[in-house]
């Protein structure tokens, strides 16, 4: 089987997944108690009368699978993914609202875990069974074991507002006027800070154990000792040598939590206030939003799906085997 | 609306809220016929109206002195995007936060619970309650220039007629017949019956908007309305989703421009970095309420001020007057004397709640609390033997000698009591309640249930008795829903039935005229303190906090919170107005104490270093430089010249983060590139 019959199946598989995941969700906050609008019964002003006529204004007072067909019809012929119930909006121009914060809050905070997690664990994986070893993997652990509400609240506390060196709320200060982009820049990532630190607390623990495991049973192999024969450094050994093969695995976990995190920063986005993709998604659960939610998802789901794919596609160009099995 | 809030907000989250899933107002079909009317013209003069307590003119209500400083941007935290800006399909409290501003309704409830016109100068109301006049303010204008007609009040309530069924008051949309233009500032709105909740429930209710601009959509029940443009005294500038909404002061609002230059409201989710940001006076008010045990130390802050928001529901017990012993009404007057009230205030709500009304409306609300009833403790006291008493009269005894009371016929019977689980409250006054009965021999089993669960009780009727919570109004017309044999509320919760007292709950519905009404709303409280188909526990109290150390004026009610339309039209600056980066410098000396304020021209390049020269005998100098998100203060003795740089210590160090982490990361890249 060649390269491109590889990359065409993987292709279509993928189509498959993610058609499901689409279906998935779209029924299944249909099936939530409550149903649509049902914040709305918690709403004392708002008459039972108001909450069914809007059900039959947005069409959900049809059966399940005639609004599903309809919605397939809409979404793969037009691309559409309809109008948010609450913001009264194409879902897409909510969502593209939103996301632009989320990406510079989820790569950068990926991107920084995943480099502090490899050397972290390479480190420790050198240092096996001695303090520094049993401190870096217990302290990781414990800011995994933390719920992210909460490390975020301690954080929000102590930063914000008993030392007063972080912004409590936003995205940058608002309703300041910049004198420069740069200023706005720099304001940017003021506020960006807490939000970032509390990610990368709790993302780190996964990359360093990774790394740390994967790297204890790349040490022990011959072309280690064969390096250390020939006399080089104990930092190159483990860096340059020992690391790279550990990578490609590292990469793929990679892969699918940048995926992930796009809705994994929602509580991180609700404790400090931060306008992204997550806190629309907790906005879009509480008031059954259901095409904004699909909308979330469909974007999730077709970022992730297209990470791995970019992974196993460069993987099985760089390694023959895994085209073969 | 806006008088509503806190109730809708805190109950929303808290307390009584998929309740509505039941039902809401059955419209009585009762022939108009019937109804005795007074025979001559009531006039209501919003001007000339002293006589009558529930009208009020609002230039009462919009104080201008002139030491008042102008100018200034409130900050005004929302826990939630507003999900649309159309005043007919808008829901959420947050919603109306900003259309209360930039519309104007015809009339609104002051917060001492009075009318005042807002757009309507003057108004009145036909003899037989069917046709209501309002003349409106000849200089209204829109915020585009545009005058503001009757044309655009008789287009309003006509597209309420449509796409009303859509809206939040679709349960009265019915009442209104059709609209009529009189001249270019008079209109008449034509009503199927007499409706005495008139101006509560719809003409305080729906917001005026312009003719000129709405004609043209197509789908207004679907129209997002991004940019409003209203008559109200404050403009809408932007909103950013997520982030913040801008408004800024008309200029030409017919009331008088605001003092202050306009109203930021920044988008914050979590309600403790609501906390967090109003106790550094980065917000002005508090939109979310105060934990309880947050107040002892926001008190302590000064500039900071408390306002406790009444309930204008309860939290209360139901009993299901359609099972024995509930329907007997010597049980439920029994139930009253089993639980001490005033320990329950005191100890259980730590003091914020008012003893619940026997005729449900609370004492505090004027005119319609009937101030010759007496309270529980006057009525029913703390007193087990009398409720044992009760008990034995109605025939509820031990029959076979176990220490229970049983059924008339000497079968067992344990009592059924739910209460909410999320409210700790609410379970402990059940318990009490439980505790009281238990000791004159009844049996009964709490259970605190989920909050689904619960509804699907009510729903299905399947209980003895039931704590729950909300459903009020500044209306006494809500106590039609509530105890009418007809009424949605009472159909779900007591299912009480008394003929007399429906034939009361009708007539104040349909007497327009307030003081004939008042009077027999103060009857219909009688009837409930002697039946007692509910038991009324309290009428909790919210916390709401505001500052008065950059703006003042606030206008606060026992049902109103500071954020409201009246406190943005009386909020004047205490200082001088603000930029984003002030450099504050406060000299003291032991004798006169000194106050130099130096705003810094705005280079938000932080450090900012501020030069001030001071009075020879001071002898030490605070220098606070507030910068976006940090306050930093440097106190030092001056001897000739001293220069004082303060930084922003904080965004050093996020960027020394920042920077230490990509240089890891370069780093890291850089070793292995060398191999």
């Amino acid at each position: 089987m060649g390269f491109k019959e590889y990359m065409i199946k993987k292709i279509i598989s993928r189509f498959f997944v993610f058609f499901i995941v689409v279906s998935l969700v779209f029924i299944l906050p249909r099936l939530l108690p409550g149903g649509a609008f049902a914040y709305l019964i918690e709403n004392p002003n708002i008459p039972p009368e108001t909450r069914e006529e809007l059900i039959k204004s947005f069409g959900l007072d049809q059966p399940l699978h005639i609004q599903y067909i309809r919605f397939l019809h809409n979404f793969f012929l037009k691309g559409d993914l309809g109008i948010s119930f609450r913001y009264l909006k194409p879902v897409t121009e909510v969502i593209m609202e939103a996301l632009p914060w989320s990406i510079l809050l989820v790569t950068s905070s990926t991107i920084i875990s995943f480099t502090i997690g490899i050397l972290l664990g390479a480190y420790s994986a050198t240092k096996r069974g001695r303090v520094a070893d049993s401190i870096i993997t217990n302290s990781v652990m414990v800011f995994r074991s933390m719920p992210s509400f909460w490390l975020g609240l301690i954080l929000l506390l102590v930063f914000g507002y008993y030392l007063g060196w972080f912004p409590l709320y936003g995205a940058y200060t608002y309703g300041a006027e910049y004198s420069s982009f740069t200023e706005y820049l720099l304001d940017v990532l003021y506020h960006l800070t807490l939000p970032l630190i509390t990610l990368v607390l709790i993302q780190m623990a996964g990359y360093t154990l990774f790394t740390r495991n994967t790297m204890l049973d790349v040490i022990t192999e011959d072309f280690i000792v064969t390096a250390r024969a020939k006399g080089l450094s104990e930092r190159k050994v483990v860096y340059g040598h020992a690391l790279r093969p550990v990578l490609p695995p590292v990469i793929t976990v990679f892969a699918i939590n940048l995926g992930f995190s796009v809705g994994g920063a929602l509580i991180a986005e609700t404790v400090f206030s931060y306008p992204g993709v997550g806190r629309l998604m907790y906005e879009a659960v509480y008031t059954s939003d259901y095409p904004l939610l699909l909308g979330i998802f469909v974007y999730i789901s077709a970022f992730t799906l297209t990470a791995i794919t970019v992974a196993e596609i460069l993987y099985g160009w760089i390694d023959p085997r895994i085209r073969r099995g | 609306m806006n008088i509503n809030k806190p109730d809708v907000r805190t109950m929303t989250i808290k307390y009584a809220p998929k309740l509505l899933l039941i039902t809401i107002l059955i419209m009585v079909t009762i022939s108009v016929a019937s109804m005795a009317f007074q025979n001559t013209v009531l006039v209501l003069e919003s001007n000339s109206s002293k006589d009558n307590s529930i009208y009020a003119n609002i230039r009462d209500y919009i104080r201008r002195e002139p030491w008042m400083k102008p100018g200034g941007v409130v900050k005004v935290p929302l826990m939630a995007d507003p999900g649309t800006l159309n005043p007919f399909t808008a829901v959420s409290s947050w919603d109306f936060m900003i259309i209360d501003l930039v519309y104007d309704p015809l009339v609104t409830l002051t917060p001492d619970l009075k009318y005042v016109g807002r757009l309507a100068k003057s108004w009145n109301v036909s003899p037989d309650g069917l046709v209501w006049t309002f003349t409106i303010f000849e200089n209204a204008t829109w915020h585009d220039g545009k005058p503001v007609t009757a044309e655009d009040v008789k287009f309003t309530y006509d597209l309420f007629l449509k796409i009303g069924k859509l809206t939040r008051l679709a349960d009265v949309v019915d009442i209104i017949n059709h609209t009529e233009v009189v001249n270019k500032y008079t209109v008449k709105i034509y009503l199927n019956k007499p409706f005495a909740p008139f101006l509560y429930r719809i003409a305080q209710e729906l917001y005026i908007v312009p003719k000129h601009i709405w004609e043209n959509i197509t789908e207004p029940e679907k129209f997002k309305n991004e940019h409003p443009i209203g008559s109200g005294p404050f403009k809408f500038v932007e909103g950013k989703t997520g982030q913040y909404y801008r408004l800024k002061a008309f200029d030409k609002y017919h009331l008088g421009r605001p003092l202050i230059d306009g109203i930021l409201f920044p988008v914050i989710t979590n309600p403790d970095a609501m906390l967090l940001a109003f106790k550094r006076g980065e917000i002005d008010v508090m939109t979310w309420t105060v934990p309880y045990v947050s107040v002892p130390e926001l008190e302590k802050i000064p500039g900071v001020k408390i306002h406790k928001v009444t309930e204008t529901g309860a939290r209360f017990l139901v009993f299901n007057c359609q099972r024995w012993p509930m329907s007997d009404k010597r049980f439920r007057q029994a139930v009253h004397h089993v639980l001490n009230l005033t320990e329950v205030v005191k100890v259980v709500y730590q003091g914020y709640a008012i003893p619940g009304s026997l005729g449900r409306i609370p004492p505090i609300l004027k005119p319609w609390y009937n101030e010759n009833l007496p309270t529980k403790e006057e009525k029913y006291p703390y007193d087990l033997d009398k409720a044992a008493k009760l008990l034995d009269e109605m025939g509820f005894i031990d029959r076979d000698g176990d220490g229970w009371r049983d059924k008339p016929d000497g079968t067992p019977i344990e009592l059924v009591m739910y209460s909410p689980a999320y409210d700790p409250n609410r379970v402990r006054w059940g318990d009490m309640i439980k505790e009281g009965l238990e000791k004159i021999g009844v049996k009964v089993k709490h259970q605190p249930l989920e909050w689904t669960t619960l509804v699907s009780k009510i729903q299905s009727g399947d209980f003895d008795m039931l704590i729950i919570g909300g459903i009020g109004g500044l209306d006494p017309d809500v106590l039609y829903s509530i105890y009418h044999s007809k009424g949605g509320w009472n159909q779900q919760m007591e299912r009480y039935s008394n003929p007399e007292l429906d034939k009361l709950l009708e007539e104040q519905r349909f007497t327009v005229d307030p003081k004939k009404r008042i009077e027999i709303v103060w009857k219909i409280q009688e009837i409930l303190a002697e039946e007692v188909p509910l038991f009324n526990v309290v009428h909790q109290q919210f916390v709401f906090a505001y500052r008065t150390d950059r703006f003042d004026g606030w206008v606060v009610g026992p049902f109103t919170a500071p954020d409201n339309f009246f406190s943005y039209m009386n909020l004047y600056n205490v200082k001088l107005a603000g930029k984003p980066t002030t450099t504050t410098t406060t000299a003291t000396t032991i004798a006169t104490p000194t106050t130099i304020v130096v705003t810094v021209p705005v280079t938000t390049t932080v450090p900012t270093t501020a030069t001030t020269t001071i009075p020879g005998t001071i002898t030490t100098i605070t220098v606070t430089t507030t910068a976006p998100g940090t306050t930093t203060t440097v106190t030092t003795t001056v001897t000739a010249t001293t220069t004082i740089t303060t930084g922003n210590t904080g965004l050093a160090l996020g960027l020394l983060v920042v920077g230490i982490i990509i240089g890891f990361a370069v780093g890291f890249a850089v070793a292995r590139r060398k191999h």
